[in-house]
């Protein structure tokens, strides 16, 4: 082939060009750490990617509701552990006054404990969790139980200020729905006229009207166990499934890397490669170029 | 029977004949860098004997041509392939600005802000009677629209510098074309005279260099030198005539530009940088417009449509999220309503304002799927428009190194047979020079013959 000056010096600028192109992608990937730096790199690449991030990202958020509901049905089941210890404290004060030996005098101090215990029920009733009253059905910015007093102060009975009954619920997976609440309407069903009927039967000594009352208690703490049970169960299948989407996320960035990201090690290596040869290149020009100088 | 004088004679013919060789090897070597130029021969010939008593003798050596040595068939090829390069080369460099506004492995893109709008649902479906939340929410949704209006805009204003691009290569196909008349005038006025026009011709086949790279040509060359330009079945330039190119706006493309021939009828160019910007602007762009109106469309109604269903924290019902007359990429917004008073966000479906039923319908539209016939989510929608995007780039870069690769063999061929090589003219150069020299001996010599014979008197 007739070889003209014209071509050796295209052809060199040409090819120098070339391995500077391919340097400059490997020192981008070696910066960046990333084998995909849009979506030309790799298309299909990139729309794995995309997607596996809207799945990881979907997966973060469903935990983040499930700490939400984690923490809602923790201070529930702290709540009802109290509203449990109430009921029990006022079943022993049942017990005690139900007996027909004890003094008047005693029973009055009885009855003022109860009147306590009372009003420690209702606090509990309207229990907040990050300012929503928790036993409020979907009313969760007003109190569900309200007290009426007598001109002393003393509670004579406690009324539900709206249906309560309403279901809150957390998205725990893809179209999966949980309920977190506890109907207060489920739970405190005639408990508060049994302490109000308990008091009532210490102060006058009414027996009959204590033993009464003792099985309404029982049967208000029947149902609170039953609400502990229930909330004990879905707090565990919710760790269980915190757990496996945390494990999932793991599994899923694994991926991703394996896709989006550079291999360092062999980006160096072809990096040096083709410093090599550019550098080779620059020395062949040099070369070339004092060669066409000689004969000018 | 020549005599002395013939023979001087015959060493001037010598002298010219060699002075004018070097004078072309000098102007093949001046050229040696200029684009275009066709190195140069001189054909030098034997003169016509005379006849003598002892036979026919040799009178010397004439110059009888000046011409270039070039290949029509590397031309040609180079011409039909060019087109090729200019055409990917201008998808390629369009597509690396569209691909950047899709790109979002750096920043946050409209798949991004999509996902925080979906998260602002979420956090309200968890916190429904909160006002922050809500405000949030609003912030989030603002910034999806504005990103919509955004990459709109960058669209726009892309298919707004393609038009003025297309402009630029329509004026430049036109100058150039009626360049080459000027030069195919020119050229058969000197071949006419049976002399080849070396210099015009070099300047003519770089004017359709160039022109073959805007628009796929066919040429065609006649007997009287000149070279007629061909676009589809057209002639852009036959003889001394160029016919030039016409932009027209018409009302039927959006407003854009068209390219027209003189008479009216359409220019449809298959290949070079013209069918590329073509492409980009009236194809291209407008598909990836379609998407994203697409996607505003069927945000605007999915969401809208549970919205009503619901109830604000104010008991209010029957409203809108999103402005249900903006379901356009430019268009889409937010109702006044709810920007107004987000306590209008319908998170509840019971008039509650701790029930969050609506808010999580909401916030579940986003595993829905809601696009393409019910195949795709609203992100995976977007994502496989940014994988097409980047797919179509691809494409055009392998398209034009391949593309590139093919031209610069042939540009290389054409320079191996047309350029100057430096080796051998400087061995010409020798060449005449000694048979230049040569020639002045044989004038001492006849010289010291004359005044020998001279001295004899």
């Amino acid at each position: 082939m007739r070889v003209t000056n014209g071509m050796i010096t295209s052809t060199f600028m040409r090819n120098l060009n070339r391995t500077l192109e391919r340097l400059y992608r490997y020192q981008e990937q070696i910066f960046t750490g990333r084998r995909i730096n849009r979506p030309s790199d790799d298309p299909s690449g990139i729309l794995t990617c995309s997607n596996l991030q809207l799945k990881i990202r979907a997966n973060e958020r469903f935990i983040e509701n499930l700490d939400d509901a984690l923490g809602w049905l923790g201070y529930t089941e702290n709540s009802l552990n109290r509203i449990q210890s109430v009921l029990t404290r006022a079943k022993e004060l049942a017990i005690q006054g139900g007996s027909d030996a004890l003094p008047p005098t005693q029973r009055g101090a009885l009855a003022e404990e109860v009147d306590q215990l009372l009003e420690h029920l209702l606090t509990l009733s309207n229990s907040r969790f990050a300012g929503k009253y928790i036993f409020a059905g979907t009313r969760t910015r007003t109190p569900p139980y309200q007290a009426q007093r007598d001109e002393s102060g003393r509670i004579v009975s406690v009324e539900g200020t709206g249906d309560a009954s309403g279901t809150i619920q957390r998205e725990i997976g893809p179209g999966v729905r949980i309920r977190i609440n506890i109907k207060g309407k489920d739970l405190f069903e005639g408990a508060f006229n049994t302490l109000v009927d308990l008091r009532d039967g210490l102060q006058s000594g009414d027996v009959s009207a204590v033993q009464d009352a003792m099985d309404g208690i029982e049967e208000t703490m029947d149902r609170v166990e039953a609400s502990l049970g229930w909330v004990g169960a879905k707090v565990n299948r919710l760790q269980e499934a915190r757990d496996r989407l945390q494990a999932e996320n793991l599994d899923l960035f694994a991926v991703l890397s394996s896709i989006k990201d550079a291999d360092i090690v062999e980006a160096i290596a072809n990096l040096q490669r083709e410093q090599t040869a550019y550098q080779a290149a620059l020395a062949v020009g040099e070369q070339l170029l004092k060669f066409i100088q000689f004969w000018k | 029977m020549p005599g002395l004088f013939g023979i001087l004679e015959l060493a001037r013919g010598s002298l010219l004949a060699h002075k004018l060789a070097l004078n072309v090897t000098g102007n093949n070597i001046a050229n040696v860098e200029t684009p275009g130029y066709t190195r140069q021969r001189v054909d030098l010939e034997s003169a016509p004997p005379i006849n003598s008593t002892i036979g026919q003798l040799g009178t010397g050596v004439l110059a009888v041509d000046v011409h270039r040595l070039r290949d029509r068939f590397l031309d040609e090829r180079f011409w039909r392939e060019n087109h090729i390069l200019g055409r990917w080369e201008s998808l390629e460099k369009h597509l690396n600005r569209l691909e950047a506004l899709f790109n979002e492995v750096d920043v946050k893109g409209l798949g991004g802000f999509l996902e925080d709008f979906w998260k602002g649902w979420n956090d309200l479906a968890n916190n429904p009677e909160d006002r922050a939340t809500r405000l949030i929410l609003i912030e989030k949704a603002r910034a999806l629209v504005e990103t919509f209006h955004r990459l709109d805009r960058e669209l726009v204003e892309q298919q707004r510098g393609l038009s003025s691009e297309i402009a630029q290569k329509v004026d430049r196909i036109n100058t150039l074309a009626q360049q080459i008349a000027d030069l195919n005038e020119k050229i058969s006025q000197v071949e006419a005279g049976g002399h080849q026009a070396s210099v015009l011709r070099d300047q003519r086949d770089l004017l359709i260099d160039e022109l073959s790279k805007i628009v796929d040509l066919k040429t065609l060359e006649k007997a009287d030198g000149s070279v007629e330009v061909l676009l589809g079945s057209r002639s852009l330039v036959y003889g001394g005539k160029a016919n030039p190119l016409v932009l027209k706006l018409t009302s039927d493309n959006g407003g854009v530009s068209k390219v027209l021939w003189g008479d009216g009828r359409a220019l449809e160019p298959s290949g070079g940088e013209l069918k590329g910007l073509i492409e980009t602007r009236d194809e291209l762009i407008p598909s990836f417009q379609q998407d994203l109106d697409r996607l505003a469309k069927g945000l605007v109604t999915a969401v809208n449509q549970l919205h009503r269903q619901g109830y604000g924290l104010d008991g209010s019902t029957g409203l809108d999220f999103f402005d249900p007359d903006g379901i356009t990429a430019k268009d889409i917004s937010l109702s006044g309503e709810i920007t107004s008073d987000p306590s209008k966000i319908a998170a509840s479906s019971d008039g509650n304002p701790g029930d969050n039923a609506n808010a999580l319908a909401i916030a579940e539209l986003r595993d829905s799927l809601q696009m393409r016939k019910g195949t795709q989510s609203f992100s995976e929608f977007y994502n496989s428009l940014v994988a097409a995007i980047g797919a179509k780039r691809q494409e055009a870069g392998l398209q034009r190194e391949s593309a590139e690769l093919l031209v610069n063999q042939i540009e290389n061929q054409r320079a191996s047979a047309h350029g100057v090589s430096l080796e051998e003219e400087m061995v010409n150069l020798v060449r005449f020079q000694q048979a230049f020299g040569a020639a002045t001996k044989v004038v001492t010599v006849v010289e010291g013959m004359i005044a020998a014979v001279l001295n004899m008197v």
